[in-house]
């Protein structure tokens, strides 16, 4: 489930950090923190990159206070923010070059870790990673944040059919990639000629 | 013939999907596979581990970029200037689609802040971009009941123009010429687009 519908805030921290309450800032960071990387660093596979556009965010949260007005919840502003910055990024000329050239160990953080150390969480995460950049946004805003093919369709500049073959599409490559070597799909029925 | 995993994924989803998919499947062991498959998949996908601990001072940087960050004044016209802006809503999409089409004046232009004559391409489309600011605050208020396929890209295009204006915040510092001229003519593009929704949506709320 999104790590944003776990994220709690005190009630009235985000009107004293309207009001300029350092500490009611911090509380933000706090709560929404691992959160906002979380997705960052799911959507944005180099660690350093979502990690900047992370702290983008919280700039972003900070400097534009204003303009949250209350009607959705606070939670659901700080993910759509999130999820622009880094759909912003993953289309930016530098990414995309870069994503041509970029080996596939990039996914690894500074460490030489990826996020999960257990032998299954390892091989979804890397088989994740794996998926273009577009699948993989579509796998995790559906899948993970419940975001609706609608919405991604909007945000990907398309319609919910693009986004609905997407997530087919990766769902077949990431069972392909997750299988065991030497053992292959009787049937994969992604097609009516299965 | 097996059900297509697009249909799989629907009924996972609780979507809608055709009765004969559900029938086939009560008697199809491998599409039975298939759809569990798809719901473990998923919720491995949820299990996976959150990011680990923010970098040291991850805190302080924002902190400090907040702090250095210019009050934000340049996106919003002043009260009084607002309410002159509302009187041009009567000029509507003509006045929209005018803008958009490029530096020449809109017909409206007697009511809208007289650009300055120029032929430096940045100061021009400042200028474009600020009467498109003028439109766009004369602009009823947005609803408070949106439909998900219009506001999802409004909510787009406007942290698009935060992005920009971010981005030109710290067009002093830009290395390459032409950069802001770049930074600026993307921002009067994102306006333009976010002024057309804008302005339809507002449509279907009356």
């Amino acid at each position: 489930m999104s790590a944003f519908s776990d994220s709690e805030l005190p009630p009235g921290t985000v009107a004293r950090a309207r009001a300029g309450e350092p500490g009611a800032r911090e509380a933000i960071f706090r709560a929404f923190g691992p959160a906002v990387r979380t997705l960052a660093r799911r959507l944005v596979p180099r660690t350093s990159a979502a990690e900047d556009l992370a702290q983008d965010v919280f700039v972003e949260v900070f400097t534009s206070l204003a303009q949250y007005q209350g009607r959705g919840s606070f939670a659901g502003w700080v993910r759509s923010i999130t999820v622009n910055r880094c759909l912003m990024h993953l289309r930016s000329p530098g990414w995309r070059l870069l994503s041509r050239t970029k080996a596939y160990d990039e996914v690894q953080d500074a460490s030489g870790k990826t996020m999960s150390d257990d032998g299954d969480a390892l091989d979804l995460e890397r088989a994740l990673m794996r998926l273009s950049d577009r699948a993989r946004a579509v796998v995790w805003l559906h899948d993970v944040e419940g975001y609706t093919h609608a919405e991604i369709g909007a945000l990907l500049g398309g319609s919910a059919s693009l986004s609905k073959s997407q997530l087919v599409r990766a769902h077949a490559r990431l069972r392909t990639l997750l299988e065991p070597e030497g053992v292959e799909n009787a049937c994969m029925p992604v097609s009516t000629n299965c | 013939m097996h059900a297509r995993l697009d249909q799989l994924l629907s009924l996972r989803d609780g979507e809608p999907v055709d009765a004969r998919v559900k029938t086939h499947l009560q008697h199809c062991t491998e599409c039975q596979d298939w759809l569990a498959a798809s719901i473990t998949l998923r919720h491995r996908l949820r299990a996976l581990p959150a990011a680990p601990e923010p970098p040291p001072g991850a805190w302080a940087r924002i902190e400090q970029r907040v702090a250095a960050s210019r009050p934000s004044g340049g996106r919003r016209m002043p009260l009084a200037s607002l309410a002159a802006a509302a009187s041009m809503a009567a000029l509507g999409l003509f006045a929209v689609l005018r803008l958009s089409e490029g530096p020449s004046p809109a017909p409206g232009a007697r009511t809208m802040p007289a650009p300055t004559v120029t032929t430096d391409p940045v100061a021009q489309l400042r200028a474009r971009s600020q009467a498109l600011e003028t439109v766009l605050a004369a602009l009823p208020a947005r609803p408070a009941v949106r439909r998900a396929a219009m506001s999802v890209p409004i909510d787009t295009l406007e942290a698009q123009v935060q992005w920009l204006d971010h981005e030109l915040s710290t067009a002093d510092a830009l290395a390459a010429p032409g950069d802001a001229e770049r930074l600026w003519r993307g921002r009067v593009e994102v306006m333009n687009s976010l002024l057309q929704l804008r302005y339809v949506e507002a449509q279907r709320a009356l």
